[in-house]
């Protein structure tokens, strides 16, 4: 996923016309963002599926409802993230989602990656076991959506300083954890 | 982006790949139109034109004021079908007044208050089972909903999960409800009926705070003509719901 450089791919007209009410403008939005907010939303529901589509569709409607009151039409990409971050993270600590989607290590798919080539990810599913919805989320918006710590804060609402000093915490803890994994 | 380190780009291709596991297809045509069913039967809509104030919401006050008039005279807040439910209000405790002037205008989120505003509601899985004359149950349904009501204590997102009795074309239905916002959170149970295939209903829901809602009470009533935003008015009070 691209950083969130100003949005040029989603035509304005386009964000215009969908915050007007027109439906062919709004799926165009759906298909063209969907993806990006089902990633994010996923790492955030620590891989679960149901919870991630679940806070991605309420995104949707949150959007929908609101998209006439985006004042920058060129930030849509990273204020659909945020919502659907946002739902995102209201839903798991809603439903307290700690545990993650299992991988079966046990089913060996001879066209997959060799399974050390995962690591990483492993190792990352076992971190994620330990932090909160709103860590997960932090974790989110820097690594998958490649938001850095102001635009992080512009969107959340909290100082740059403050988003910066979480972020450089919760890197510490994971530095810690994988490296003692 | 700024340029990452090697721990920072190790952990940002472990999040990547983690999130590669993800499914993202989707009907964008579908989710369009299931989102946007809500806002073109929506009540902000009339004549194909937003309007500040929902419809519906103007429809019911103006019905509930012929009603009012027509049938109470002087004392309108003393009787049962009153919309705001009087039990969960005292003049005497509150710093607004029963009898506003209608819609209030927003408030500042503090106190007891008189709100209105709406629901929008997506459901997320219709209620199951085997509906027979003596067995009428459906279970497990729920709902995402979004308010946006004049007051921001009340105005969040959460969820309606409920269960209905089939009486025909008609539907008695309860369940939970929880709406949370930044703030706090609230929680509480539904009763309503439905029909109209599920598009039109009514709701009465009591909420207790949690948050900065600790101690609160909202009482609400939720009633939908169409799919998709339904008109909220109720009260926010602190203490506890009334007893029946």
């Amino acid at each position: 996923m691209a950083g969130f450089a100003p949005d040029t791919t989603m035509a304005l007209t386009t964000v215009r016309q969908a915050a007007a009410g027109d439906a062919a403008s709004f799926a165009r939005i759906v298909a063209a963002y969907h993806a990006d907010l089902m990633r994010v939303a996923y790492v955030i529901a620590a891989g679960d599926q149901d919870t991630a589509a679940d806070a991605v569709q309420a995104a949707w409607l949150v959007a929908w409802r609101k998209l006439d009151s985006l004042r920058d039409p060129d930030r849509l990409k990273s204020w659909l993230v945020a919502v659907a971050a946002n739902e995102a993270r209201q839903l798991c600590r809603r439903k307290r989602v700690r545990t993650l989607a299992q991988i079966d290590l046990g089913m060996v798919d001879p066209g997959a990656p060799d399974p050390a080539d995962r690591a990483d990810a492993l190792d990352l599913e076992r971190a994620l076991r330990h932090l909160s919805a709103d860590e997960r989320s932090l974790l989110a918006l820097r690594y998958e959506a490649g938001l850095d710590s102001g635009e992080i804060g512009a969107l959340v609402g909290r100082p740059a300083a403050t988003v910066r000093w979480r972020l450089s915490r919760l890197i510490a803890r994971l530095r810690k954890e994988l490296r003692d994994a | 982006m700024p340029e990452l380190d090697p721990f920072d780009a190790r952990l940002q291709a472990a999040v990547r790949a983690f999130a590669d596991r993800v499914d993202t297809r989707v009907d964008a045509a579908a989710m369009a139109e299931r989102t946007i069913g809500t806002r073109q039967t929506g009540i902000r809509a009339a004549l194909g034109r937003s309007v500040p104030v929902p419809v519906s919401l103007l429809l019911l006050l103006a019905l509930l004021l012929a009603m009012l008039i027509a049938s109470l005279g002087g004392a309108p807040w003393d009787r049962r079908f009153a919309v705001v439910p009087v039990a969960t209000a005292s003049p005497a405790s509150s710093d607004t007044p029963l009898r506003a002037a209608w819609p209030p205008p927003a408030t500042d989120g503090k106190g007891p208050e008189i709100v209105s505003g709406t629901e929008t509601i997506v459901i997320l899985a219709q209620p199951t089972g085997q509906t027979t004359a003596s067995q009428p149950s459906l279970h497990g349904g729920a709902a995402a909903v979004v308010t946006d009501i004049n007051d921001p204590r009340v105005t969040g997102s959460g969820t309606w999960r409920f269960d209905q009795e089939a009486h025909g074309a008609i539907a008695a239905e309860s369940g939970r409800y929880h709406l949370e916002n930044g703030d706090g959170a609230w929680d509480g149970t539904c009763r309503g009926g439905t029909w109209d295939a599920g598009a039109a209903s009514v709701r009465g829901c009591w909420l207790t705070g949690t948050g900065a809602y600790d101690g609160y009470t909202f009482v609400f009533n939720m009633t939908r003509t169409a799919l998709g935003s339904g008109a909220v008015e109720g009260v926010i009070y602190p203490g506890p719901p009334a007893g029946p």
